[in-house]
């Protein structure tokens, strides 16, 4: 029989079955190599899954870490038993799905950082009925039922409209640089936020609208081009991973640098800084949030709230900004690699003592690296 | 053993033996809740994935697909909230726009994927039109449509067979169907059954864009509310199931059940992590190989023959083709 | 066979030459307009247009010789390995200027390498190209993520003159995508490789009746697209400053876009590479074009949509081959 077949028909049964064995031995290794410590199910603790929306940009990166390392703090204390990170490469038919999984396989709470405000209702709606706690960090999500833990993201670019407002005494020419369309955190920010001030102060006009998908390549692409019909900029609002981008686009047309506030990638507090060095006046600030706070945060909580240490309804337990200043740049910049993200993470102790002051939380902090998080 | 040298029977033994796969590390699937769960996420990407393959039949790819089922997601999510009839109106003029869609493409003999990639951003913009921020609210009646369940059978395995069913009997038994695939196949000439190719084209896309409301109407029942850009991972995913279950780019043949089959591997693929403890980086690697090793084994009808055709004059190359029109699968 | 090809490329060419006009005449529309809505300089317009439009047409010269060999032919793997040869090359150069040329070729190499793998499985395996190329890049994805926290680097001065900068008011960028468009055209008319590519697209049993090794070629062209998807990644490195996971996010469908509506059948045979430049200032100019149009996101998402259709629809008869 194996003399009928063609030699091509034999190859290719043959790389099937290389392919087959080499998958399952990739699976069996990833399982095995991947997840020190979830292994170890000690008799108490709760079982927490963290379902994270994406690992592809710097931001998500440290924010993940940050979970990784706070999962073993928490394994090792004994307060969560069993821990299991998803990604669902920002699909929202994905999360879902895991979130569904999640419920299935029983756990007691469900960590989200959200790949659509919206399209996970159904299954977070479906983990709520089954007694599972759902705390939506970083994005916000509209199910009623989930508890949402992130700054309160108007703010954002409103501390940055306000800011404007007061350097340039009511009147600027400012461009919008806005995230991706159709998306909560864009018209947090994009619209609620800076509409917010331009109510209030009717001189500051948006000159220029553009959407840099919270990317530096498509920030600097559509601002480069945007540019030689724009007038005099004056400053421009950002919502995060486009601050270089702006700046390098201001750059190559040869236009003057307008007042960017920058995210806190580490690339960007670079950028400032050597901008500080040939124009030591260039006054800025670096408004953003920290991912591995938020994350070890929620996480926090999220214990906090199965232990019932604090007694929250759903609704929103907010996280303040963080901020950086001319003063505490050189002290982040230490701590921050060039492809990383300015961030601290919280303690079990120091969550729960800023849980215990809910909602009366600062909007912006502006604690360094070290050293206590005051105003908390 | 014929039924071996079919060429979705790959992807129906694919999504089996994942399921097995994931019964085994984690036994909550297979109770009745369970089930419901697991499969609830696939119907939507079900529905898609047989959109894109009565396309594919043919001949056509659809590239607007994902921003499609976003903007019915979004005007089911807000027009029903005024009154139905503002929902069932814009619904219609969807239809009525993915059908104008195909005729661009016929008319004036337009490759398919650039027509469509154009429609894509139109789909966009009409979903961001409608709902310009995440929000607004699955109508009660979609919700309770998409989980009326008899009692033992979770209602998602019902909507699948049902799915995989009508749309076997619509592209295999009616005259429609058979003048679609027709359509696909280069080498043979519509005109050989009198009817316009301009007509069948615009059957196709009408037909397409029913499952994709109905598909629209699923994402919105199982997500309560509604995202204009909640749609778009489901355009490369109905690609790969239609692939996986068998279909090709070239047009001419269908295969419907592979296309569901291919569907819920892909959902089992994508929420492997949920299973197996992987680290999120290597995930993507492992998604790759295993489409990689899926579309290696439609390859599985040589496999079959070679394992169980026993004289040599038994063996066919390629795929069963016993219709009328070559190409055509049973 | 060389009759065959020659009588393929004359009427290719042909063909080709009136093809690429309305992606001409859209381009210009679209350029006047943003000069006239946007009240602003036109040259200025032109320049940044160019620069940026640049990288796309990089990434569609390499896609079009993948498209043009037919058979269904696509190469979905485009952003991942732009991305990956971004971090590779930031890693490599560190900075350091003298390093660039080693790192380009290493970089073309990872892009050699990848081209051919995807070549491997399409032939081979025999996988459609859509979900075989795609399935390499999530292998690719894998890989750069897992390199990005160890690369601090960026791809050094030069290289980011060379991305962002310009002599007498032309940016190098443009004048790199001109050169090498006028490099595509020749080998596709002028060498034995080029028109083999377009004899195998026209009509894949005759030339290989004729003598055309399809195999062979339809790996060259996975190569080359994949190599010149790496370059274009080192060029975006230098343009943005550094690598990052995102820089790739809009090259997947775009490389496809500017290939077709530049001129080039989606079905082989035909292709056009000043078209491909053509089309990528269009489509980048059609976003600035409706950002300037104070009209909300939906309907700016209409109206290109729109211009891109009604472009379209002046071109026409896809379908003109017989087999």
């Amino acid at each position: 029989m194996v003399a009928h077949m063609t030699k091509a028909k034999r190859h290719q049964i043959l790389m099937v079955l290389a392919a087959v064995t080499l998958v399952s031995g990739a699976i069996a290794w990833a399982s095995g190599a991947a997840r020190p410590g979830s292994a170890a199910a000690a008799q108490s603790g709760f079982k927490i899954a963290y379902a994270n929306s994406e690992i592809g940009n710097t931001f998500h990166q440290a924010l993940v870490s940050a979970v990784q390392a706070t999962e073993k703090v928490a394994l090792k204390s004994g307060l969560v038993s069993k821990f299991t990170l998803t990604d669902a490469n920002n699909s929202p038919t994905t999360q879902a799905a895991q979130i569904r999984q999640d419920v299935v396989a029983g756990y007691n709470a469900i960590i989200v950082d959200a790949s659509s405000a919206t399209a996970l209702n159904g299954a977070i709606q479906t983990a709520c009925s089954h007694g599972i706690i759902v705390v939506a960090v970083n994005e916000n999500v509209t199910a009623p039922c989930a508890y949402n833990v992130s700054p309160h993201w108007p703010d954002d670019t409103k501390v940055q409209m306000e800011y404007f407002a007061q350097r340039f005494h009511g009147h600027a020419n400012i461009l919008n640089v806005r995230g991706v369309a159709g998306t909560l955190p864009d018209t947090q920010m994009g619209v609620t936020g800076v509409n917010d001030v331009t109510k209030q102060s009717p001189g500051l006009k948006i000159v220029g609208s553009v959407y840099g998908q919270w990317t530096q390549t498509i920030a600097e692409q559509v601002t480069s081009t945007i540019l030689p019909s724009l007038p005099t900029v004056n400053a421009v609002v950002t919502q995060g991973g486009d601050g270089v981008g702006v700046y390098n686009a201001f750059k190559a047309a040869g236009r003057p640098i307008p007042q960017i506030v920058f995210g806190n990638r580490g690339d960007e507090l670079r950028l400032w800084q050597s901008i500080l060095k040939t124009d030591p006046g260039y006054d800025s600030f670096s408004i953003s949030t920290w991912p591995g706070g938020i994350s070890s945060f929620g996480i926090w909580a999220t214990v906090a709230l199965l232990k019932k240490v604090v007694d929250i309804k759903p609704s929103y337990i907010y996280f303040p900004l963080s901020e950086i200043t001319t003063g505490t740049l050189a002290a982040w910049i230490k701590v921050t690699p060039p492809s990383g993200v300015a961030t601290r993470s919280f303690t079990y102790a120091a969550a729960v003592a800023v849980l215990k002051k809910e909602p009366n939380i600062p909007i912006v902090a502006t604690a360094g690296p070290t050293g206590p998080i005051s105003g908390l | 053993m014929r039924f071996l040298r079919r060429r979705d029977v790959a992807a129906v033994a694919l999504a089996l033996a994942l399921f097995g796969v994931m019964a085994s590390v984690q036994p909550g699937i297979l109770t009745a809740t369970g089930l419901d769960l697991t499969l609830l996420g696939m119907v939507p990407l079900a529905f898609a994935a047989v959109a894109q393959m009565i396309v594919m039949a043919g001949g056509d790819i659809d590239l607007s697909l994902g921003s499609a089922m976003g903007l019915v997601n979004a005007i089911c999510a807000t027009a029903f909230t005024k009154s139905v009839w503002v929902g069932v109106g814009e619904l219609v003029a969807f239809v009525v726009g993915y059908v104008l869609m195909g005729a661009v493409i016929e008319f004036r003999r337009l490759p398919a994927l650039i027509v469509t990639f154009a429609f894509s951003f139109i789909w966009l913009g009409f979903a961001l039109v409608v709902l310009p921020t995440p929000g607004g609210v699955a109508p009660a009646w979609m919700t309770q449509l998409f989980s009326y369940s008899i009692p033992g059978i979770p209602e998602p395995i019902l909507l699948l067979v049902v799915l995989a069913a009508a749309s076997w009997l619509y592209l295999q038994r009616t005259r429609t169907g058979r003048l679609i695939r027709s359509l696909g196949n280069k080498r043979l000439a519509v005109q050989q059954f009198a009817a316009h190719p301009f007509s069948v084209r615009l059957r196709m896309y009408l037909a397409a864009g029913v499952v994709l409301v109905l598909g629209g109407f699923s994402l919105t029942a199982e997500s309560s509310s509604g995202d204009p850009n909640s749609g778009q991972s489901y355009l490369l995913l109905s690609i790969a199931a239609v692939v996986i279950g068998g279909g090709d780019f070239a047009g001419g043949s269908s295969w419907p059940i592979g296309a569901v089959a291919g569907a819920v591997a892909l959902g089992f693929v994508s929420s492997l992590d949920s299973f197996f403890q992987i680290s999120a980086n290597l995930l993507f690697a492992l998604q790759g190989l295993l489409l990689i090793v899926a579309l290696g084994l439609r390859r599985a009808e040589v496999l079959g023959q070679w394992l169980f055709v026993r004289r040599r004059g038994d063996r066919e190359e390629g795929a069963v083709t016993q219709g009328v029109l070559p190409g055509e699968g049973t | 066979m060389s009759r065959v090809a020659e009588r393929s490329s004359g009427v290719a060419s042909r063909i080709a030459r009136h093809r690429a006009l309305p992606a001409v005449v859209g381009a210009i529309a679209v350029w006047v307009s943003v000069a006239i809505i946007g009240d602003g300089s036109v040259f200025g317009t032109l320049r940044s247009g160019a620069t940026v439009g640049a990288f796309v047409a990089l990434t569609g010269l390499g896609q079009l010789f993948v498209i043009a060999a037919g058979n269904g032919n696509i190469d979905l793997s485009v952003p991942y390995v732009l991305t990956l040869s971004a971090y590779v090359a930031s890693g490599l150069v560190n900075g350091n200027n003298a390093a660039v040329v080693p790192a380009a070729l290493a970089v073309a190499g990872i892009g050699a390498l990848i081209g051919a793998v995807n070549a491997t499985l399409i032939l081979v395996l025999e996988l459609p190209p859509i979900v075989g190329t795609l399935a390499v890049g999530f292998v690719v994805e894998t890989i750069y993520l897992e390199v990005s926290p160890h690369v601090q680097g960026n791809v050094g001065s030069f290289v980011g003159t060379v991305a962002t900068g310009g002599v007498s008011g032309v940016p190098y960028m443009a004048i790199i995508a001109i050169v090498l468009a006028g490099l595509v055209s020749l080998v596709l008319t002028r060498s034995w490789f080029g028109r083999q590519v377009l004899a195998l697209g026209q009509s894949r049993p005759a030339a290989e009746l004729a003598g055309i090794r399809s195999g062979l070629v339809t790996f060259a062209t996975y190569v080359i697209c994949a190599v010149s998807a790496s370059l274009t990644g080192f060029l975006l490195a230098g343009y943005v400053g550094g690598a990052s996971p995102d820089i790739g996010a809009s090259y997947q469908l775009g490389s496809i876009a500017v290939v077709v509506l530049g001129g080039c059948l989606i079905a082989g045979g035909v292709a056009n590479a000043p078209g491909v430049l053509a089309a990528s200032l269009f489509i980048t100019l059609l976003v600035t074009l409706t950002d300037l149009i104070h009209v909300s996101a939906g309907v700016q998402q209409i109206i290109e949509g729109g211009i891109i259709v009604l472009l379209l629809s002046t071109v026409g008869k896809e379908r003109v081959r017989v087999t």
